[in-house]
């Protein structure tokens, strides 16, 4: 990661009985936007907990800004939590519970900065129903404001797309590259890919308690380069462009999935991409598009997953 | 955003006085209230009943001490005080208090005094009521109304403990109150040193000189042990709060 780290984990496990959560994951994150990915169950919001202090772990290591988290309540004051649970203060209205989140961290205008946190995320500070009224995108919305009401350092947010529609998830992503754009050091879960992707290039991707991956979508399929690539190629007459496709260096595999469709696998995608016109044009068969399948993050993940 | 750097307070009766605010309408929902008001109204009303019969001293001791400091006081205390913590654990809203950099001891103390908004003022009133309508001489209701209120300090501390400490709380204040103070502390002296009950009803012993079994210590004692069983309940809650995994 760039950057000065904020968060240290040093081969941190926890373990909770015989169930091992988190598995001897070591890694740093530094200022900017980073996506904890990984599925349901693998081990994220137990790490998120760990990183904000909410547990001990029962092995290793946690430095945020330098101080043990567990430790120093000085040090939790710098970080902003949004948890993965729906539970709010439902007496409370969404004014109330932002101002009590700023008034705990000790700041002095209240009002404005919970004014501030929540126009951040397009809520109204003078709605008076109380949040047990809420929809779920809006609630999600009061418990990002209250992580940033206090202008944390670190910023932590588990699962906080959950429940938005469309446009408050845009909304809501573009909040949170901005706070890393100022130098924030944000840190959100999450198990839907695309929404990884659109959150940031960085992520740390985290499967069965272990840290699969680290590093940036780039650097992530450098750890795959000896994992085949598939390449879908649609042409004119498919099926006598496959058999030609299995001359050309790298290629260890085809499907032919129809008339017009082939799949190929290949270990060597720049050989590939060179040779598949000469190929089509000595074959005569009229090439129509060639694209990779698996250039996005959902097939890194996949990858990773399994190959763990 | 710009803010101030945020420290442990230095000033801890702000966020005191916050979190209470918080904890108080939490914790005294309709449901609890009314229940509470409930179980006092039938307490007055056996003492409404019970004046116009004539009672004597014992009577009238003995309405206080096996509904008012023996079954009220204790569950009405249960039913605010196991809630002001254990229902922010239950639904995992403890993290938005825990995470803030407040004294350790805030949160619990803060959860003792919400307990006690609803519960000292409703149980104190409704023993001083039913005191006065036995019809007895004044020392019965001084008697009830500091024993009643010196119980409900300790019975909310120990229940604000309990929060904190074990699942289920509402389970295992039941059976605190139910079997330890209803059988076991009962069954000799040595258990019901170990009995709140035994210092509520030692107080009004005391003061109305009228003799209850087990409850011989002195009222200063009692109201000595009462307080301390509080402190040492909310300091217990303190290092519970300070070193518990947060979900």
């Amino acid at each position: 990661m760039s950057g000065e780290a904020m968060i240290r984990v040093d081969t941190v496990s926890k373990w909770f009985g015989n169930v091992v959560a988190v598995s001897e994951v070591s890694c740093e994150i530094s200022q900017g936007v980073t996506a904890l990915l990984g599925p349901n169950g693998a081990g994220k919001s137990t790490l998120l907990r760990v990183i904000a202090g909410l547990t001990r772990p029962s092995k290793g290591r946690i430095e945020v800004l330098g101080a043990d988290p567990r430790a120093d309540p000085a040090v939790r004051g710098r970080i902003g939590l949004v948890p993965q649970q729906d539970a709010l203060f439902d007496a409370l209205t969404a004014r109330e519970f932002v101002e009590l989140a700023a008034a705990t961290h000790g700041m002095d205008d209240v009002r404005a900065a919970s004014d501030r946190a929540l126009g951040i995320v397009d809520l109204s500070s003078t709605d008076t129903r109380p949040c047990k009224a809420y929809s779920k995108g809006m609630r999600q919305r009061v418990k990002v404001a209250q992580a940033i009401v206090h202008d944390p350092e670190v910023i932590i947010l588990d699962e906080p797309l959950t429940g938005l529609d469309p446009v408050q998830r845009r909304a809501l992503i573009a909040v949170f590259r901005r706070l890393g754009e100022d130098g924030k050091c944000v840190v959100v879960s999450s198990h839907v890919l695309d929404e990884v992707a659109r959150i940031g290039t960085r992520v740390v991707v985290i499967a069965q308690g272990r840290l699969a991956a680290t590093g940036d979508f780039h650097a992530l399929r450098e750890l795959m380069d000896d994992k085949p690539m598939s390449i879908r190629v649609l042409a004119d007459d498919a099926r006598a462009l496959a058999g030609s496709l299995l001359s050309v260096s790298g290629v260890v595999g085809v499907q032919l999935n129809n008339q017009n469709e082939v799949i190929v696998d290949s270990t060597d995608v720049d050989v590939f991409g060179r040779a598949v016109a000469r190929v089509a044009r000595d074959t005569g068969v009229r090439l129509r598009h060639v694209d990779p399948l698996d250039d996005d993050l959902e097939s890194v993940f996949r990858y990773l997953v399994e190959r763990r | 955003m710009k803010a101030s750097m945020p420290t442990v307070a230095t000033k801890p009766s702000a966020p005191l006085w916050l979190v209470y605010r918080v904890l108080v309408r939490q914790v005294a929902t309709r449901a609890r209230v009314a229940a509470l008001v409930v179980l006092s109204s039938f307490m007055m009303l056996l003492g409404f009943i019970g004046g116009n019969h004539d009672p004597t001293p014992d009577d009238a001791v003995g309405l206080i001490s096996t509904l008012g400091l023996a079954v009220i006081l204790p569950v009405g205390s249960l039913i605010f005080a196991s809630g002001a913590m254990a229902d922010l654990r239950e639904d995992q809203t403890l993290v938005y208090l825990w995470l803030r950099p407040m004294r350790s001891w805030v949160v619990p103390l803060a959860a003792l005094l919400a307990a006690l908004t609803p519960v000292l003022p409703v149980t104190v009133l409704a023993g001083a009521v039913t005191a006065e309508l036995t019809g007895n001489e004044n020392s019965l209701t001084q008697a009830t109304v500091l024993a009643t209120a010196m119980g409900a300090v300790a019975y909310c501390g120990v229940f604000v403990a309990f929060g904190l400490l074990v699942r289920r709380t509402l389970l295992w204040g039941l059976m605190y109150v139910l079997i330890w103070e209803g059988f076991i502390a009962g069954a000799g002296r040595g258990a019901a040193q170990f009995a709140i009950r035994s210092y509520t009803r030692s107080i009004l012993s005391r003061m109305t000189k009228v003799d209850l079994n087990l409850a011989d210590f002195s009222r200063t004692a009692a109201v000595v042990v009462l307080i301390a069983t509080a402190a040492a309940s909310i300091v217990l809650a303190t290092i519970r709060y300070s070193r518990m995994d947060v979900d």
